[in-house]
């Protein structure tokens, strides 16, 4: 029960952060992700993190990183054309 | 040490090169499912090679390799950096790095691994990591599989984690390697048991032997000891008798020196008229046989000379002629020769008037050379010291330039022989010292084999030993198999015979109708009171079945009922349903049996026929209705004997009644017939048979088990045999070459020696040479320059011309005295044939003369001879004459010698007498001699025999008789004991010997055997010691650790903790808050956490530098996913841990995330993030 409870709650933050991308995307081509993190606290990161890379693994989003452990961007994917 | 960086190369979903960099503390893989994120946990295994104790999750290997749609590079590589600054691994390297690459092929794949770059194997690389603590039974890389494993598992298969861990199964490779050495003792035991067996029974049988030879070896003695005695006293009787041969002889030898006296009396008068005859027969002789005889042969002599000197006359004639002839021819030759000498005088003539001429020329010449040397000798007179100088000096320079070149060829020749004996020297040397070497090796290792051959011998004799008492072994059991057969055949023929006659019985079916339905009654227990018929009741003998049945008759299907109402009732019975009539004996009122007359003492009487039969006392009334006092005996004949006294029946089954009617004839099967005792005796024959058999088979067994141990024996035997065979040629071959070697060393010895002297000598030789050289150089410079000096000196004179002209007068001077030479020798040689012509006449001129003389001398000699005819024949004439007168003297003297002889025959006749009575009693006395000697002989060989048995001569010999007597009792003895194994006395002291060995052996063995016994249970100790220290400390871990993970109480169970290894290991729990439970009865999320303490409590007690989990927290829920994190994060302060999760409480909880997701053309990519800066 809880694990489904667990997914659930990783569907919710997915549709949310679409909704946040979408409404930057509607002026930019990129957003960095230390721009999307409102609570510099692991679990503030993960939270923002773990949803991206869903959906950059549903090609929503190409996530790019330079250098490991620096700034992400994170770029329009395929799915939005 | 810890993972600094994981290369991924075309590995699974890693498409591309992609390096993650890690650190010494706590990251967690994160991502989508499928993005690829356990791969990475994947990517370790492979190359670190762990992968054999855990499923990773790919068919086969290729599968590894990143493709899509089956297209790929054909190949993946996966390298894992350590950091090992720490210096953890024991190498001096700050960075260690592994890498493992795959390649596919078409018929497979390839898998390579690098160790720090350089390529090595799997297990290289396992050696490498474990002093690392990072081993493929460890439990550093934890898939989600893992924790399923722990808790599905059988609780035996979960003790074997903690077995695994301990290293019990070191203890299990030695256990069993001590039971294959145990069954190796157990059967030489077998071995040596079956030996001893064997070698005991011969030593029991060979006492007895020993025994009876010891006894019968006494009574031998004491047999030679009487036997002394019958010695003894025919020696005294030998004696005796010698002393009456002695004086015999004496008594005799008298008597022969009479006759002796009398034969030289008749001798000398034999002698006498001998002599006076002989004298006689001279005269005789003389007169007639001498001067007759002689008379003749000249007469004879006289004629044969007429004979001869005719001969001569006629010969003498012929040679006369022949002479005559000769002389004619040598006058002829004469003539011829004075012709040819006047010819030769002419040619002489002529020659000597050429030489003349030529002496004339020649002086002429040499009257002018004279004058050109008077001219040269003017000139030359100032010249001429010189001149002769410088020639000798040409010549000595010549001289001494021609010695320089010979001494210097000379000189290179030494060289070249120098240098080649030198090297030819180093080579022997050489050689010798390997030659040296190498038979020290061959001698040392013919030793060697010397010692393996002496070995390999003595163990070969041991098992032939073994081999003769198996076999023994085997033979008797093999006799004892042969008879226990024989048995078990007598007794199954037996048993087949009693079958079929109780088949016979079963099938008969001869009793009367009235009977069958009497027994079916009694069956039906329809009547009461019938015991049944009499051919039931009874049991015979086979022997005399057919006499009891015949003498039973139609008796024997009489019926035995209890009394007399129980038989009416069956007759009524029978009458109601009219089924014919039986005969019923009731037991209580048949007559008793009265005592029978005692008949065993008669000859062919077998007994009573009652007496014959088996059968319940109580029925015996009935029994002797049906008999009587019948008779059973062997034949007809006994049976005739007794007619009258009793009932008879022989064996046959012929009958004879009291009346003396008799019954009998040919006796086919009868019809009624005793059930016998064959259901009984068949019992007990397949009792018998069955304990015979497995008897036989025990036999048959134990055969087979000593034909494998000959067998075996034998292998080995031979085995040894070949060995020693071949380790004996290799060491003739060693012999051989070291006898080769030594020829090879002293034949190149000398050779060194030769050389040494040789180059002695050419260094002599060379010495010299040089010297001479020196000298000659000297001599050719002082010569050249001398040379030159006189050599302008005679230059510009007259004197060459000159020369010039005497020699060529000289060369005229030359060819004339050649000519005057040619003239002189042409003179020679006429005047030389000249004399041999002149002695050619001057030889037939004598021998002429010879001739002359020859027929002269042969003229003469005929009339000598006929002179001397004229004379022979008077001679015979004369002779004649005197032959007459003789012959009529020797007519007297002839008749009185016939009266003498007369005379003299008759005194040999009593000599001869005489002379035969002497050596009749000469012969008398030899043969008394031989006897003497014969006894004296005899004494002689008596007394050493007496020695030899050790008896005094002089002893009192005890009374002969009673001495003989002892003898033929000791014989009887002795033949009683016979035939005695005398060598049984030293047999069984030597088997008595290998038995003793035998035992020691056993011995041995035993206490070997006891030895490998306890070193099992040692090892059985020490495994169960070993595991239960692993045990403990992981158990303490795991309480531990779940009371941290869930507040509760949770310990490991052994089931069986006396002996562990009997029983498996489970494990019970008690959350917080709940009951104590079993593994099997916890939740899904409650199983995860008791897993993942149990595998935290190994880790604990083996710890390693790093740590991976693949989604271990998956099926935890949100608080004990919270404390595993905790707990993961609290050991990550002392290991690495990378962990693969979705858990955010796990994620957040790492110092760092990595995020894995498929973005593009199915390839992972990664970024991370930082969730703790420090």
């Amino acid at each position: 029960v809880l694990g489904i409870a667990h997914e659930e709650d990783i569907e919710k933050s997915i549709v949310e952060m679409i909704k946040v991308l979408d409404a930057e995307y509607a002026y930019r081509d990129f957003v960095t992700m230390s721009e999307l993190v409102k609570e510099k606290t692991p679990r503030g990161i993960i939270d923002v993190y773990l949803p991206l890379l869903f959906l950059a693994n549903r090609k929503y989003v190409t996530l790019t990183q330079e250098i490991l452990f620096d700034e992400i961007f994170i770029r329009r994917g395929d799915k939005l054309g | 040490m810890h993972i600094k960086e994981i290369e991924l190369t075309n590995f699974k979903s890693f498409g591309k090169k992609v390096k993650i960099p890690f650190f010494d503390d706590f990251t967690t893989i994160s991502g989508p499912n499928g993005s690829g994120k356990s791969n990475v946990i994947d990517s370790v295994l492979f190359c670190l090679g762990l992968s054999n104790s855990r499923t990773m999750r790919a068919e086969k290997l290729t599968d590894l390799i990143y493709s899509v749609d089956g297209k790929g590079p054909g190949s993946a590589e996966v390298t894992i950096r350590f950091d090992n600054t720490d210096r953890e691994m024991p190498i001096d390297q700050d960075e260690i790095s592994v890498t493992r690459r795959i390649k596919s092929s078409d018929s497979g794949y390839y898998s390579y691994y690098y160790f720090n770059d350089k390529p090595c194997s799997l297990s290289e690389m396992h050696e490498q990591l474990g002093k690392a603590q990072i081993s493929p039974d460890g439990y550093n890389v934890i898939m989600q599989g893992d924790v399923t494993r722990i808790i599905e598992t059988s609780d035996t298969e979960r003790r074997r984690i903690i077995d695994e861990i301990a290293g019990t199964a070191e203890f299990d490779d030695k256990t069993d390697k001590a039971l294959s050495e145990l069954e190796v003792v157990r059967e030489r035991i077998e071995r040596v048991n079956i030996i001893l067996a064997e070698v005991e029974s011969r030593l029991f049988q060979l006492k007895a032997e020993r025994d009876q030879a010891l006894l019968y070896q006494s009574y031998k003695d004491e047999k030679i000891k009487n036997e002394g005695y019958l010695l003894l006293s025919e020696l005294k009787e030998a004696k005796k008798i010698l002393d009456s041969i002695l004086e015999d002889i004496r008594d005799k030898a008298e008597k022969r020196e009479s006759i002796i006296a009398d034969v030289e009396v008749k001798s000398a008068a034999v002698q006498k008229l001998k002599e006076e005859i002989k004298s006689l027969s001279d005269m005789i002789s003389r007169k007639g046989e001498g001067e007759q005889i002689l008379i003749r042969r000249e007469i004879e002599e006289a004629k044969a000379g007429i004979k001869g000197c005719n001969n001569v006359i006629d010969f003498s004639r012929t040679e006369v002629l022949n002479r005559e002839t000769e002389k004619q021819k040598l006058f002829l030759d004469i003539e011829k020769a004075r012709g040819q000498i006047e010819e030769m005088n002419k040619r002489l003539e002529e020659e000597e008037n050429r030489k003349l001429s030529l002496n004339n020329e020649y002086s002429f010449r040499k009257s002018s050379l004279d004058e050109v040397h008077k001219k040269i000798s003017v000139i030359d007179e100032k010249f001429k010291g010189v001149r002769v100088k410088l020639s000798e000096l040409k010549n000595s320079l010549e001289g001494s330039r021609n010695l320089r070149n010979e001494k210097l060829r000379e000189k290179d020749r030494i060289l070249d022989a120098a240098r080649r004996k030198q090297d030819e020297e180093q080579d022997a040397e050489a050689e010798i010292a390997s030659s040296r070497s190498r038979i020290e090796e061959a001698r040392v290792e013919a030793q060697n084999i010397g010692r393996d051959i002496a070995e390999l011998q003595r163990r070969a004799q041991a098992l032939a030993a073994d081999i003769t008492d198996m076999e023994g072994a085997r033979s008797r059991a093999k006799q004892e198999q042969l008879g226990v057969e024989s048995q078990l055949r007598k007794l199954q023929a037996e048993y087949a015979k009693a079958e079929a006659r109780v088949k016979a019985y079963e099938e008969f079916d001869g009793y009367s109708q009235a009977v069958e339905a009497i027994l079916r009654a009694r069956d039906s227990h329809e009547l009461p009171g019938i015991y049944g018929i009499i051919a039931e009741l009874g049991k015979v003998d086979e022997r005399y079945a057919t006499a009891l049945e015949v003498a039973a008759g139609n008796r024997l299907q009489n019926i035995v009922v209890d009394n007399d109402e129980d038989a009416s009732r069956c007759i009524y019975y029978l009458k109601d349903l009219r089924k014919g009539t039986a005969t019923f004996l009731p037991l209580n009122k048949m007559r008793p049996r009265p005592p029978l007359r005692d008949l065993s003492g008669e000859r062919g009487v077998i007994g009573y026929a009652i007496d014959l039969v088996e059968f319940n006392p109580r029925y015996e009334k009935a029994f002797y209705y049906v008999f009587g006092d019948t008779l059973v005996v062997d034949t007809l004949e006994t049976a005739r004997r007794l007619i009258g006294s009793v009932r008879l029946v022989t064996l046959d089954g012929d009958l004879v009644e009291k009346s003396g009617a008799m019954t009998g004839g040919f006796r086919a099967k009868s019809k009624l017939k005793f059930k016998a005792s064959e259901e009984e005796h068949i019992k007990e024959l397949s009792e018998q048979l069955a304990v015979l058999e497995s008897e036989r088979d025990g036999i048959l067994k134990k055969i087979e088990s000593i034909d494998s141990h000959i067998y075996t024996i034998k292998k080995d035997r031979s085995e040894f045999e070949t060995q020693a065979t071949r380790l004996s040629a290799k060491r003739d071959e060693l012999a051989g070459r070291i006898v080769r070697l030594d020829a090879v060393i002293k034949e190149k010895e000398a050779a060194i020696s030769a050389l040494r002297d040789s180059r002695r000598v050419l260094r002599d030789e060379m010495i010299a040479i040089e010297e001479a050289i020196a000298k000659a150089d000297v001599e050719i410079n002082s010569l050249t320059s001398d040379v030159s000096k006189l050599e302008d000196e005679l230059r510009g004179s007259e004197i060459p011309k000159l020369t010039e002209e005497a020699a060529r007068i000289e060369d005229e001077m030359k060819r004339l005295d050649g000519r005057i030479r040619d003239t002189e020798s042409s003179i020679s040689s006429i005047k030389l044939e000249q004399a041999y012509v002149q002695s050619g006449i001057e030889g037939n001129g004598k021998r002429i003369r010879e001739v002359d003389d020859n027929i002269a001398s042969l003229k003469s000699k005929i009339a000598q001879n006929e002179e001397q005819i004229t004379e022979y024949q008077g001679q015979i004439e004369e002779k004649g004459k005197r032959e007459k007168e003789i012959e009529s003297e020797l007519t007297g003297l002839k008749k009185q010698r016939d009266d003498m002889s007369e005379e003299l025959s008759k005194a040999d006749h009593e000599l001869y007498d005489v002379k035969r009575g002497m050596e009749r009693i000469t012969s008398i006395l030899n043969t008394l001699e031989i006897s003497r000697d014969e006894s004296l002989e005899k004494i002689k060989r008596m007394e050493e025999e007496v020695r030899e048995k050790d008896m005094v001569p002089e002893e009192d010999v005890p009374p002969l008789d009673k001495v003989r007597a002892n003898i033929s009792i000791l014989d009887k003895k002795m033949q009683a004991l016979e035939p005695v194994n005398m060598l049984a006395i030293t047999e069984y002291d030597s088997v008595n010997e290998r038995l003793v060995e035998l035992t020691g052996k056993r011995d041995t063995l035993m206490n070997e055997r006891q030895d490998i016994l306890n070193k099992i249970e040692h090892y059985k100790a020490m495994k169960k010691e070993t595991f239960l220290k692993t045990f403990h400390s992981i158990n303490e871990n795991f309480k531990d650790i779940f009371m941290e993970l869930s507040d509760g109480f949770g310990e490991l169970i052994l089931e069986n903790p006396e002996d562990p290894f009997a029983g498996g290991l489970t494990i019970r729990a008690q959350p917080h808050g709940k009951a104590l439970q079993r593994l099997e009865a916890m939740s899904g999320g409650e199983k995860s956490l008791t897993a993942l303490a149990f595998i935290f409590s190994i880790q604990r007690h083996k710890p390693a530098p790093f740590y991976a989990f693949d989604e271990v927290d998956m099926f935890l829920d949100g608080a004990n996913a919270e404390r595993v994190a905790r707990m993961i994060k609290k050991l990550s302060e002392n290991a690495q841990f990378v962990v693969v999760s979705l858990r955010k409480p796990m994620i957040e909880s790492a110092n760092r995330t990595i995020g894995v997701a498929m973005q593009e053309n199915n390839i992972s990519s990664i970024t991370g993030v930082k969730l703790y800066n420090n």
